[in-house]
Parts: C-alpha cells; sequence; structure tokens
C-alpha cells in the first residue's frame, strides 16, 4: 500500500540541495540589487547606467493605466493555461506580479520581487520547524518578506522601490514553492517558477508598449471589453493544450 | 479528438461529477458503505476513532495482528501506517520497524488533529482497515509493495485499465510519477498488452524480471464488475476507481476519484477521447431509439396521466392552490 512509512532515501539529501540552490540564488541577486541600486558605489553604478539606463527608473504609467490593463493580463494567463499548458504558481499569480513591475520600474520589478521571494524560501525550512498553522506560517513569511523589502528600501534610500508591493503574493509564491518542489520535485518547481516569472515579464512587456498606452489613452474601455471576449473564447477551448502535445506522445502513435 | 486533454476533461467533469458527490468521495469511511450498500466488495472496517474521547478509550489490544492506519479524509496515502504483526512493546511495520502503542496513540492523535487530512480540516478520524496482502498471482510480478488496478468509468461503461506496479525505485508505492510501473490491461481477458516504465516501453518488470506482456490478473471479471457500479453508487459520472487483489478477500475497492489522471492514455497507447465520443454517441442513439418506442406503443395511453394530473388538480381543489407555493404541490393522492 502507498504510505509514508516507505521514506524515499532521497529526501532528505533533496532538501539540502535545494536550500543550497536557493541560497546560492539568493546570494547571486543580493549582489545583482547591490550592483544596480547601490548609490555609494559610484564606480559600478555609473558602469550600469551607462550600459542600461537608470536602472531604478519607473515605468511612468497613469494609474488608470494599470486597472485598465489588468483584464489583458489575465487574458494572457487564460491563453497560457488552457491553451499553452504551462504550469504557474496560483491562478494569476503571474498578472499580479506584472502589476507590481509596472509601479517598481522595469528592470527594480522583476529584480526586487525575485530577490524577496528567494529570501522567503531561505526563510521557509525554518518556518516549517516551528510546525506553525498555515495562517501563523503565511503570516510569519509576510513579516518576513517585508522585513527583507525594508531593509533594502532603507539601504539603497530608495522608498519607491517597494511601495505597494504585493506582500502577499509573493509570500503565497514562496509557499507555493515549497509545496511544488516536496510534491513534485525540483524539475517541476524549477519549471513553474520560470514560467511564472516568464509570464510575468511578458505580461509587464506587453501592457506597457506604446500602442497598448495608446489605446488605453484613448479608448479607456476597448482593452477590458475586447479582453472579456477573448477570454469567453479561450475559456471554452476544449481541444489539447501545446504542452498535452508532448506529453501524450505515446497515447497518439497508439491511437 | 482521440486523445482526452486536461481541457475537455475538467469540461466533462463539470458536467458529469456534482460537487456534492466529489466531496463524497474525499471520506473514505463514507465512500465505502456506499459502495458497500451497492454490492461493491470493499475492505472490511476494524475500527474508526473519532475524537479525543474515543481515542483515549480505544483498546489497542483489541487489533488484530496486521492492520492498517489511516486518516479518512487522506490523500494519495499520506499518514497510512501498515502494521504486519505483534512484537514486544508493540508491533512490526511493514517496512520493519516497531511501532510501540505510544507511538501509535501519538499517530492517531495527529490525525484526529486533522495534521494529515486533505484541505487541511481541523479535525478527522482514524479509519482502521486489515492489511492487504495482494493475491500471490499479482504479488508476484512486485518486488515488495501493493500493486492496484486503476479503471476509468464513463457511468457504468468501463473506458481503459490499467495496473500500477511497484518497484524497487518507487519504493514500494503504486505512483507512476515515483517509477512504478503502468501496464494496460485487456479487458477481455485481463491480460497486460503494454507496460510503461517512465517514457519506455518495457516487456518485464524492472526489479523482479517477471515477463508482463501476457500475464494474467487475477479475478478480472469481478474486478471490472466492482468497478462498474462505482459510478452509480456514488453519484460520478466520470470517475477512476482504484481496486486491489486481497488473497483472501478477492476483490476490494480501495478509492475512487473523481479527478482521475490522464497518463493512463500513455499505458494504452490509446486516447480516451474517442471511447467516450463512442460512448456518448451509443448512448444517444440507445436514447433515441427507446423514445421511438416508447411513442409508438404508448401514445394514446400517455396522454392519460395528463390528464389526470389536471382532473386530480381540480379535485384537490383549495387545498393544493393554497400550497401551491411550495416547491412542487402535487396533491398527496396523487404523489402516492
Amino acid at each position: 500500500m502507498r504510505s509514508d512509512d516507505l521514506t524515499l532515501p532521497g529526501d532528505i539529501a533533496l532538501q539540502r540541495a535545494g536550500y543550497a540552490l536557493a541560497a546560492a540564488l539568493a546570494a547571486t541577486f543580493g549582489a545583482i540589487v547591490w550592483a544596480l541600486f547601490d548609490r555609494s558605489d559610484s564606480l559600478v553604478t555609473s558602469a550600469v547606467t551607462a550600459m542600461i539606463g537608470d536602472p531604478s527608473r519607473p515605468w511612468n504609467l497613469p494609474g488608470m493605466h494599470l486597472l485598465l490593463v489588468m483584464p489583458m493580463g489575465a487574458s494572457v494567463v487564460v491563453f497560457v493555461r488552457s491553451v499553452l499548458g504551462w504550469k504557474t504558481f496560483g491562478l494569476f499569480t503571474p498578472m499580479l506580479l506584472a502589476l507590481a513591475y509596472l509601479q517598481s520600474g522595469p528592470i527594480a520589478g522583476p529584480v526586487i520581487s525575485t530577490t524577496a521571494i528567494l529570501i522567503g524560501m531561505l526563510a521557509v525550512p525554518f518556518l516549517k520547524l516551528l510546525n506553525l498553522s498555515r495562517v501563523g506560517f503565511l503570516g510569519t513569511l509576510i513579516a518576513i518578506v517585508v522585513s527583507a523589502l525594508g531593509a533594502m528600501a532603507l539601504e539603497f534610500n530608495q522608498p519607491a522601490l517597494v511601495s505597494a508591493f504585493p506582500v502577499v503574493v509573493t509570500a503565497l509564491i514562496v509557499e507555493r514553492w515549497w509545496n511544488a518542489y516536496e510534491a513534485d520535485g525540483p524539475k517541476k518547481a524549477v519549471r513553474m517558477t520560470i514560467a511564472t516569472l516568464g509570464v510575468a515579464i511578458a505580461i509587464q512587456l506587453l501592457v506597457a508598449a506604446p500602442p497598448v498606452v495608446w489605446l488605453a489613452a484613448e479608448f479607456p474601455l476597448a482593452l477590458p471589453l475586447a479582453s472579456i471576449g477573448l477570454m469567453i473564447v479561450l475559456g471554452r477551448y476544449q481541444g489539447l493544450r501545446l504542452a498535452e502535445l508532448a506529453r501524450f506522445r505515446a497515447a497518439q502513435q497508439g491511437a | 479528438m482521440a486523445i482526452l486533454g486536461m481541457n475537455r476533461r475538467n469540461a466533462l467533469i463539470a458536467k458529469l461529477n456534482p460537487r456534492e458527490a466529489i466531496k463524497g468521495v474525499n471520506q473514505k469511511f463514507e465512500t465505502k458503505q456506499r459502495l458497500a450498500a451497492a454490492g461493491v466488495p470493499v475492505p472490511p472496517t476494524v475500527a474508526l476513532i473519532a475524537g479525543e474521547a474515543e481515542a483515549a478509550g480505544f483498546d489497542y489490544a483489541s487489533l488484530p495482528d496486521a492492520f492498517a492506519i489511516k486518516p479518512n479524509r487522506g490523500r494519495r496515502g499520506e499518514g497510512v501506517i501498515l502494521v504486519d504483526g505483534r512484537v514486544d512493546g508493540g508491533w512490526r511495520k511493514l517496512s520493519g520497524e516497531v511501532l510501540t502503542e505510544r507511538a501509535l496513540r501519538a499517530h492517531v492523535a495527529r490525525i484526529l488533529a486533522g495534521e494529515l487530512s486533505l484541505d487541511g480540516g481541523n479535525s478527522d478520524t482514524a479509519l482502521i482497515e486489515p492489511l492487504i496482502r495482494t493475491h500471490p498471482d499479482f504479488a508476484r510480478m512486485v518486488p515488495f509493495g501493493l500493486p492496484d488496478i486503476r479503471i476509468i468509468c464513463l457511468g457504468d461503461v468501463p473506458l481503459m485499465a490499467m495496473t500500477r506496479l511497484p518497484t524497487q525505485e518507487s519504493g514500494g508505492r503504486a505512483n507512476l510519477h515515483q517509477g512504478a510501473v503502468g501496464a494496460a490491461i485487456d479487458f477481455r481477458d485481463g491480460s497486460i498488452f503494454r507496460a510503461v516504465l517512465g517514457q519506455d516501453e518495457v516487456s518485464h518488470h524492472p526489479s523482479t524480471n517477471a515477463a508482463l506482456i501476457g500475464a494474467s490478473l487475477p479475478y478480472w471479471q469481478e474486478t471490472v464488475a466492482a468497478a462498474r457500479r462505482c459510478s452509480g453508487a456514488l453519484g460520478l459520472g466520470y470517475v477512476g476507481v482504484d481496486l486491489v487483489i486481497d488473497a483472501t478477500r478477492g476483490v476490494q475497492v480501495l478509492e475512487c476519484n473523481a479527478y482521475p489522471g490522464l497518463e493512463i492514455q500513455n499505458i494504452n497507447g490509446a486516447g480516451l477521447g474517442s471511447r467516450i465520443a463512442l460512448v456518448e454517441r451509443l448512448q444517444r442513439e440507445r436514447a433515441r431509439a427507446a423514445k421511438r418506442a416508447g411513442m409508438a406503443q404508448s401514445r394514446p395511453a400517455a396522454e392519460k396521466p395528463l390528464r389526470d394530473v389536471g382532473t386530480a388538480l381540480r379535485d384537490a381543489g383549495r387545498e393544493t392552490v393554497a400550497r401551491l407555493s411550495g416547491a412542487l404541490a402535487i396533491p398527496a393522492s396523487l404523489a402516492a
């Protein structure tokens, strides 16, 4: 019988490997954050600015725009899930992440949110030792993520970077990452992470593209209304997902 | 569409599996009762421990030598302890470790607190059943662990079947993702015609080297008959039935799944979509034929009951009219 008694020998080693990976990534992103946003070191900062422009520049989009493009982001998520078949953490997490990126800026958004997620990930194994309830666990995680973000903002003296940052979404991503890691293994968890961040960045680039900004300004209701139609069509799609073509290759050969 | 994809499967489940029925199959004991009432063979219940008081007063010495203890609302075998026999100071688990009564009590407490249950509920009950020992014809194929059979049914029509055979690598678990072998079963005679390990077709079991292709499962007719009754008993139009073959009790339904996975198509090398379409077409044709036959035979008679309803309503008079605001006001004389 399937049982917890029959412990897989790789479990502990797997956990350690995951933790080492998370720590390495957190260190890397910490270094990136430092190089990008630390104003006291003029040599690195000026080099970075020369290469990619001011890394902490905002998108400068009107507040109304963020609201009007949300349905468009949702359409992308629906497309990705039911036509492409990519798994992401949570239903509309990529859309919410993209909104965070829009508020923090094209470069600062992805870098800072990834760092916050990685810091949260490092905290999870220790929180698990405390045997907290799920609410208690998530609440603590939220506080840890906020502390990390706050420390970054204070250190670099750029409070705008982290204002209105969707901390709860970050905490949920961290929690789901560990659940996926333990249930489905590192390969799937990493693949889901890449899909989530990739879709979020794609949504960010799409909804901040000049034609979309122009459309939202000239015909405010066009985007939400078009998204309704698009999502109804996508939501009724019952064919195979793109990812399933590869998954069911064996079944198709025999069929 | 030959292959059934996630989108179509989810639409099918939304149409055929009512919410209540889906909730129902998450409760092992209640599911067993419903299945038993419909004549489906299920494992007997040794004990059901609900609540701290019952746990405190429970006589653990009365347990049989071999049993399985599981959370009533557990998932995928989480929180299951398998006990194989008695030793000094407690029991021996199937894994060989010793289980003291204190450890068992602690496990029951964790189950009751809902820690090992689906949907993170606050409480659950502990279910104790006799340990299932696989039928020797089946057990000889695997190194250890419990092989099971999955049959997907649309209503009472079995669509596709496979058996999941644990390997050394899967640690005795009948889980394809953890390295168990999946083997497709021919409905006509219960023989294996295709076996898959991971992505590769195999002809022999990797751990025992037993020949799989052509091997027959014991009690195949009974297995299919048991699976066919589950849909009606549980109210699930599309269901994945998990069965095991016990050495002494024969076929037993262990679990019914309202969201059965699609991997079975890769094991069988065939799609579920075309089979579902065929069954639906046959059902439509049969319904149409029945309707035609019914109308041809009883057209004059068919009008009578309608007229009777009218007369009865008039006869019942104001009494009925007063109750008409209810959900369905048919006079008592007619309803009986």
